[in-house]
Protein backbone atom coordinates (compact mmCIF):
# COMPACT_ATOMS: atom_id res chain seq x y z
CA UNK A 1 0.00 0.00 0.00
CA UNK A 2 1.47 3.33 -1.01
CA UNK A 3 1.52 6.21 1.50
CA UNK A 4 -0.86 8.27 -0.62
CA UNK A 5 -3.20 5.36 -1.14
CA UNK A 6 -3.52 5.06 2.64
CA UNK A 7 -5.38 8.32 2.83
CA UNK A 8 -8.94 7.81 1.61
CA UNK A 9 -10.57 9.22 4.71
CA UNK A 10 -14.17 8.71 3.63
CA UNK A 11 -16.64 8.34 0.79
CA UNK A 12 -16.40 12.05 -0.04
CA UNK A 13 -13.02 11.34 -1.67
CA UNK A 14 -14.49 8.73 -4.03
CA UNK A 15 -16.08 9.31 -7.42
CA UNK A 16 -19.71 8.39 -8.06
CA UNK A 17 -18.93 5.18 -9.93
CA UNK A 18 -16.52 4.02 -7.25
CA UNK A 19 -19.03 4.72 -4.48
CA UNK A 20 -21.62 2.65 -6.31
CA UNK A 21 -19.12 -0.19 -6.79
CA UNK A 22 -18.23 0.03 -3.08
CA UNK A 23 -21.90 -0.04 -2.08
CA UNK A 24 -22.47 -3.13 -4.23
CA UNK A 25 -19.41 -4.88 -2.79
CA UNK A 26 -20.41 -4.05 0.78
CA UNK A 27 -23.92 -5.31 0.22
CA UNK A 28 -22.76 -8.59 -1.31
CA UNK A 29 -20.22 -9.03 1.49
CA UNK A 30 -22.62 -8.21 4.34
CA UNK A 31 -25.57 -10.18 2.93
CA UNK A 32 -23.35 -13.21 2.38
CA UNK A 33 -21.96 -12.95 5.91
CA UNK A 34 -25.51 -12.61 7.26
CA UNK A 35 -26.66 -15.75 5.46
CA UNK A 36 -23.46 -17.62 6.38
CA UNK A 37 -24.07 -16.78 10.03
CA UNK A 38 -27.65 -18.00 9.79
CA UNK A 39 -26.61 -21.25 8.08
CA UNK A 40 -23.88 -21.92 10.66
CA UNK A 41 -26.38 -21.25 13.45
CA UNK A 42 -28.82 -23.78 12.01
CA UNK A 43 -26.19 -26.45 12.71
CA UNK A 44 -25.18 -25.42 16.21
CA UNK A 45 -26.76 -28.56 17.67
CA UNK A 46 -26.41 -30.83 14.65
CA UNK A 47 -22.67 -31.15 14.16
CA UNK A 48 -20.88 -34.52 14.43
CA UNK A 49 -19.43 -33.70 17.87
CA UNK A 50 -20.09 -31.30 20.73
CA UNK A 51 -17.01 -29.17 20.04
CA UNK A 52 -18.11 -28.74 16.42
CA UNK A 53 -21.55 -27.63 17.64
CA UNK A 54 -19.84 -24.94 19.67
CA UNK A 55 -17.59 -23.99 16.76
CA UNK A 56 -20.61 -23.59 14.47
CA UNK A 57 -22.28 -21.42 17.08
CA UNK A 58 -19.17 -19.28 17.59
CA UNK A 59 -18.57 -18.84 13.87
CA UNK A 60 -22.24 -17.90 13.42
CA UNK A 61 -21.97 -15.14 16.01
CA UNK A 62 -18.87 -13.72 14.37
CA UNK A 63 -20.34 -13.78 10.85
CA UNK A 64 -23.47 -11.99 12.03
CA UNK A 65 -21.34 -9.44 13.86
CA UNK A 66 -19.18 -8.88 10.78
CA UNK A 67 -22.29 -8.36 8.64
CA UNK A 68 -23.32 -5.61 11.03
CA UNK A 69 -19.86 -4.00 10.87
CA UNK A 70 -19.93 -3.93 7.07
CA UNK A 71 -23.48 -2.60 7.04
CA UNK A 72 -22.27 0.23 9.22
CA UNK A 73 -19.82 1.21 6.49
CA UNK A 74 -22.53 0.74 3.88
CA UNK A 75 -24.96 2.91 5.81
CA UNK A 76 -22.54 5.82 5.75
CA UNK A 77 -22.61 5.92 1.94
CA UNK A 78 -25.00 8.31 0.21
CA UNK A 79 -25.81 5.54 -2.27
CA UNK A 80 -26.90 2.90 0.24
CA UNK A 81 -28.66 0.55 -2.19
CA UNK A 82 -30.82 -1.12 0.43
CA UNK A 83 -34.41 -0.20 -0.26
CA UNK A 84 -37.83 -1.14 1.20
CA UNK A 85 -38.15 -4.05 -1.22
CA UNK A 86 -35.59 -5.96 0.85
CA UNK A 87 -38.41 -6.74 3.29
CA UNK A 88 -40.64 -8.20 0.62
CA UNK A 89 -38.47 -9.38 -2.25
CA UNK A 90 -35.66 -11.94 -1.84
CA UNK A 91 -34.29 -10.74 -5.18
CA UNK A 92 -33.20 -7.55 -3.40
CA UNK A 93 -30.69 -9.59 -1.36
CA UNK A 94 -27.15 -10.16 -2.55
CA UNK A 95 -25.88 -13.31 -0.85
CA UNK A 96 -23.95 -16.04 -2.62
CA UNK A 97 -26.01 -18.82 -4.23
CA UNK A 98 -24.54 -21.57 -2.03
CA UNK A 99 -26.40 -20.13 0.96
CA UNK A 100 -29.87 -19.85 -0.57
CA UNK A 101 -31.06 -22.99 1.19
CA UNK A 102 -30.11 -24.56 4.55
CA UNK A 103 -27.16 -26.94 4.56
CA UNK A 104 -28.62 -30.36 3.78
CA UNK A 105 -25.80 -32.16 5.57
CA UNK A 106 -22.50 -31.54 7.34
CA UNK A 107 -20.52 -31.67 4.09
CA UNK A 108 -22.41 -28.58 2.87
CA UNK A 109 -21.46 -26.67 6.02
CA UNK A 110 -17.84 -27.76 5.66
CA UNK A 111 -17.69 -26.75 1.99
CA UNK A 112 -19.15 -23.32 2.75
CA UNK A 113 -16.84 -22.94 5.72
CA UNK A 114 -13.79 -23.76 3.64
CA UNK A 115 -14.71 -21.95 0.42
CA UNK A 116 -17.29 -19.20 1.09
CA UNK A 117 -15.94 -18.11 4.46
CA UNK A 118 -12.42 -17.97 3.02
CA UNK A 119 -13.69 -16.07 -0.03
CA UNK A 120 -15.07 -13.35 2.24
CA UNK A 121 -11.93 -13.27 4.34
CA UNK A 122 -9.71 -12.88 1.27
CA UNK A 123 -11.89 -9.95 0.20
CA UNK A 124 -11.51 -8.38 3.64
CA UNK A 125 -7.74 -8.83 3.56
CA UNK A 126 -7.68 -7.00 0.24
CA UNK A 127 -9.69 -4.16 1.79
CA UNK A 128 -7.38 -4.16 4.82
CA UNK A 129 -4.42 -3.80 2.45
CA UNK A 130 -6.29 -1.07 0.59
CA UNK A 131 -6.77 2.56 1.40
CA UNK A 132 -10.35 3.17 2.47
CA UNK A 133 -10.06 4.15 6.11
CA UNK A 134 -13.68 3.48 7.15
CA UNK A 135 -12.88 -0.14 6.30
CA UNK A 136 -9.28 -0.47 7.38
CA UNK A 137 -9.99 0.93 10.83
CA UNK A 138 -12.73 -1.66 11.40
CA UNK A 139 -11.22 -4.77 9.84
CA UNK A 140 -8.29 -5.62 12.12
CA UNK A 141 -10.56 -7.15 14.77
CA UNK A 142 -12.79 -8.77 12.15
CA UNK A 143 -9.82 -10.48 10.51
CA UNK A 144 -8.48 -11.64 13.87
CA UNK A 145 -11.83 -13.26 14.56
CA UNK A 146 -11.74 -14.96 11.17
CA UNK A 147 -8.35 -16.59 11.75
CA UNK A 148 -9.60 -19.93 12.99
CA UNK A 149 -12.55 -20.27 10.57
CA UNK A 150 -10.23 -21.40 7.80
CA UNK A 151 -8.45 -23.81 10.14
CA UNK A 152 -11.81 -25.34 11.02
CA UNK A 153 -12.76 -25.68 7.36
CA UNK A 154 -9.43 -27.18 6.38
CA UNK A 155 -9.44 -29.66 9.26
CA UNK A 156 -12.92 -30.88 8.36
CA UNK A 157 -12.14 -31.08 4.64
CA UNK A 158 -9.22 -33.37 5.43
CA UNK A 159 -11.22 -35.46 7.88
CA UNK A 160 -14.20 -35.99 5.57
CA UNK A 161 -11.94 -36.64 2.57
CA UNK A 162 -10.24 -39.38 4.59
CA UNK A 163 -13.55 -40.93 5.59
CA UNK A 164 -15.59 -43.61 3.80
CA UNK A 165 -15.64 -43.45 -0.01
CA UNK A 166 -19.27 -42.33 -0.04
CA UNK A 167 -18.45 -39.44 2.30
CA UNK A 168 -15.54 -38.27 0.15
CA UNK A 169 -17.71 -38.56 -2.96
CA UNK A 170 -20.47 -36.50 -1.37
CA UNK A 171 -17.94 -33.88 -0.28
CA UNK A 172 -16.55 -33.70 -3.82
CA UNK A 173 -20.05 -33.23 -5.22
CA UNK A 174 -20.79 -30.38 -2.81
CA UNK A 175 -17.39 -28.76 -3.33
CA UNK A 176 -17.95 -28.69 -7.09
CA UNK A 177 -21.16 -26.69 -6.63
CA UNK A 178 -19.83 -24.28 -4.03
CA UNK A 179 -16.57 -23.77 -5.91
CA UNK A 180 -18.46 -22.61 -9.03
CA UNK A 181 -20.49 -20.15 -6.94
CA UNK A 182 -17.30 -18.80 -5.36
CA UNK A 183 -15.51 -18.34 -8.68
CA UNK A 184 -18.57 -16.48 -10.01
CA UNK A 185 -17.97 -13.90 -7.25
CA UNK A 186 -15.05 -12.42 -9.21
CA UNK A 187 -17.24 -11.60 -12.19
CA UNK A 188 -16.53 -11.26 -15.90
CA UNK A 189 -13.44 -9.58 -17.32
CA UNK A 190 -15.20 -6.23 -17.59
CA UNK A 191 -17.84 -4.70 -15.38
CA UNK A 192 -16.91 -6.82 -12.36
CA UNK A 193 -16.78 -3.89 -9.92
CA UNK A 194 -13.59 -5.15 -8.30
CA UNK A 195 -11.33 -3.55 -10.91
CA UNK A 196 -13.01 -0.21 -10.17
CA UNK A 197 -12.36 -0.60 -6.43
CA UNK A 198 -8.73 -1.54 -7.08
CA UNK A 199 -8.22 1.47 -9.36
CA UNK A 200 -9.55 3.76 -6.62
CA UNK A 201 -7.37 2.12 -3.96
CA UNK A 202 -10.27 0.73 -1.90
CA UNK A 203 -9.09 -2.82 -2.56
CA UNK A 204 -5.47 -3.84 -2.98
CA UNK A 205 -6.35 -6.29 -5.77
CA UNK A 206 -8.28 -6.21 -9.02
CA UNK A 207 -10.61 -9.08 -9.90
CA UNK A 208 -7.86 -11.27 -11.39
CA UNK A 209 -5.48 -10.56 -8.53
CA UNK A 210 -8.14 -11.22 -5.93
CA UNK A 211 -9.04 -14.49 -7.58
CA UNK A 212 -5.37 -15.52 -7.56
CA UNK A 213 -5.19 -14.59 -3.88
CA UNK A 214 -8.29 -16.67 -3.18
CA UNK A 215 -7.02 -19.71 -5.06
CA UNK A 216 -3.73 -19.45 -3.16
CA UNK A 217 -5.65 -19.32 0.13
CA UNK A 218 -7.82 -22.38 -0.45
CA UNK A 219 -5.49 -24.63 -2.46
CA UNK A 220 -3.40 -25.83 0.53
CA UNK A 221 -6.55 -27.36 2.05
CA UNK A 222 -6.65 -29.87 -0.81
CA UNK A 223 -3.04 -30.98 -0.97
CA UNK A 224 -2.61 -34.73 -0.69
CA UNK A 225 -6.25 -35.57 -0.08
CA UNK A 226 -8.93 -37.44 -2.02
CA UNK A 227 -11.07 -34.41 -2.94
CA UNK A 228 -9.97 -31.60 -5.21
CA UNK A 229 -11.10 -28.24 -6.54
CA UNK A 230 -12.15 -28.61 -10.16
CA UNK A 231 -10.14 -26.83 -12.83
CA UNK A 232 -11.73 -25.27 -15.90
CA UNK A 233 -15.04 -24.22 -14.32
CA UNK A 234 -17.19 -22.54 -16.99
CA UNK A 235 -19.49 -19.74 -15.84
CA UNK A 236 -22.32 -18.33 -17.93
CA UNK A 237 -21.79 -14.64 -17.31
CA UNK A 238 -24.92 -13.47 -19.14
CA UNK A 239 -26.95 -14.04 -15.97
CA UNK A 240 -24.42 -12.46 -13.63
CA UNK A 241 -25.38 -9.41 -11.55
CA UNK A 242 -22.67 -6.96 -10.42
CA UNK A 243 -24.64 -5.99 -7.32
CA UNK A 244 -25.02 -9.50 -5.97
CA UNK A 245 -21.85 -10.91 -7.59
CA UNK A 246 -23.77 -14.05 -8.60
CA UNK A 247 -25.93 -15.54 -11.31
CA UNK A 248 -29.66 -15.50 -10.65
CA UNK A 249 -31.37 -14.17 -7.54
CA UNK A 250 -31.70 -15.65 -4.05
CA UNK A 251 -34.40 -18.27 -3.60
CA UNK A 252 -34.86 -18.27 0.17
CA UNK A 253 -37.49 -20.34 1.90
CA UNK A 254 -40.33 -18.42 3.52
CA UNK A 255 -39.08 -19.03 7.05
CA UNK A 256 -35.53 -18.05 6.16
CA UNK A 257 -36.73 -14.81 4.58
CA UNK A 258 -38.82 -14.00 7.66
CA UNK A 259 -35.74 -14.60 9.81
CA UNK A 260 -33.33 -12.41 7.86
CA UNK A 261 -35.81 -9.56 7.38
CA UNK A 262 -37.19 -9.68 10.91
CA UNK A 263 -40.73 -10.06 9.57
CA UNK A 264 -41.61 -12.61 12.22
CA UNK A 265 -40.77 -10.37 15.15
CA UNK A 266 -42.16 -7.27 13.45
CA UNK A 267 -45.54 -8.97 13.35
CA UNK A 268 -45.36 -9.27 17.15
CA UNK A 269 -45.05 -5.51 17.45
CA UNK A 270 -41.72 -5.69 19.30
CA UNK A 271 -39.51 -4.11 16.63
CA UNK A 272 -39.71 -1.41 13.97
CA UNK B 1 -17.21 -40.21 13.74
CA UNK B 2 -13.69 -40.97 14.95
CA UNK B 3 -13.15 -40.53 18.64
CA UNK B 4 -10.43 -38.13 19.60
CA UNK B 5 -8.39 -37.52 22.69
CA UNK B 6 -8.59 -34.95 25.43
CA UNK B 7 -6.53 -31.80 25.18
CA UNK B 8 -6.03 -29.53 28.18
CA UNK B 9 -6.52 -25.83 27.40
CA UNK B 10 -4.47 -23.11 29.08
CA UNK B 11 -4.79 -19.36 28.55
CA UNK B 12 -3.94 -15.97 30.00
CA UNK B 13 -5.63 -12.60 29.74
CA UNK B 14 -2.52 -10.47 30.24
CA UNK B 15 1.17 -10.91 29.56
CA UNK B 16 2.04 -10.61 33.26
CA UNK B 17 -0.43 -13.31 34.29
CA UNK B 18 0.50 -16.99 34.38
CA UNK B 19 -1.07 -19.44 31.96
CA UNK B 20 -4.06 -20.93 33.74
CA UNK B 21 -6.03 -24.04 33.02
CA UNK B 22 -9.40 -23.09 31.52
CA UNK B 23 -10.80 -26.44 30.42
CA UNK B 24 -10.57 -29.36 28.03
CA UNK B 25 -11.62 -30.22 24.49
CA UNK B 26 -11.97 -33.56 22.77
CA UNK B 27 -10.37 -33.52 19.32
CA UNK B 28 -9.05 -35.88 16.65
CA UNK B 29 -6.02 -33.75 15.73
CA UNK B 30 -3.99 -30.81 16.94
CA UNK B 31 -5.70 -28.57 14.36
CA UNK B 32 -9.13 -29.51 15.64
CA UNK B 33 -7.92 -28.98 19.20
CA UNK B 34 -6.74 -25.45 18.34
CA UNK B 35 -10.04 -24.52 16.71
CA UNK B 36 -12.20 -26.11 19.37
CA UNK B 37 -10.25 -24.50 22.20
CA UNK B 38 -10.60 -21.12 20.52
CA UNK B 39 -14.34 -21.46 19.95
CA UNK B 40 -15.21 -23.16 23.24
CA UNK B 41 -13.31 -20.80 25.52
CA UNK B 42 -13.90 -17.48 23.75
CA UNK B 43 -15.41 -15.66 26.71
CA UNK B 44 -12.28 -13.61 27.35
CA UNK B 45 -9.89 -11.54 25.27
CA UNK B 46 -7.01 -13.95 25.76
CA UNK B 47 -3.51 -12.81 24.82
CA UNK B 48 -2.27 -16.42 24.74
CA UNK B 49 -3.90 -19.83 24.56
CA UNK B 50 -2.25 -23.23 24.23
CA UNK B 51 -3.49 -26.81 24.11
CA UNK B 52 -1.66 -29.85 25.44
CA UNK B 53 -2.63 -33.46 24.69
CA UNK B 54 -3.50 -35.04 28.01
CA UNK B 55 -1.08 -37.98 27.48
CA UNK B 56 1.74 -35.41 27.32
CA UNK B 57 1.11 -34.40 30.93
CA UNK B 58 3.65 -35.87 33.34
CA UNK B 59 2.10 -36.84 36.63
CA UNK B 60 3.81 -35.57 39.78
CA UNK B 61 1.12 -36.61 42.20
CA UNK B 62 -1.17 -39.31 40.84
CA UNK B 63 -4.87 -38.69 41.30
CA UNK B 64 -6.40 -41.37 43.50
CA UNK B 65 -9.26 -43.14 41.67
CA UNK B 66 -12.66 -42.67 43.30
CA UNK B 67 -13.32 -46.39 43.10
CA UNK B 68 -10.66 -49.08 42.76
CA UNK B 69 -11.00 -51.76 40.06
CA UNK B 70 -11.03 -54.54 42.62
CA UNK B 71 -13.91 -52.86 44.46
CA UNK B 72 -15.90 -52.76 41.24
CA UNK B 73 -15.18 -56.45 40.62
CA UNK B 74 -16.36 -57.53 44.08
Amino acid sequence: MSPTAAQIAGHEALGDATRRALADWLMAMSDTKHLLGLRYAEWCTGAPELEADIAASAMAQFELGHARVLRGVLGDLPEDPRGPTRDTDPAAWCSIASLDTPFADWTELVAANALVDTLLTVNLHSAMDGAYRPLTQRLRKVLAEEEYHGVHGAAWIGRLAGGPDATAARLQEVLDEVWADCLAWFGPETGNGLDELRAAGVLADDAAGLRDRYVAAVSPMFEGIAVQLRAGVEIEWSGWHPASRRCGVPAFGERCFAMITGAGTRALGVRD
Amino acid sequence: MATGQLYEVFARKAREEPLAHVGTVNATSDDFARVYARTTYDEENWVEMVVVPRPALIAVIELEPLVRAEELAS
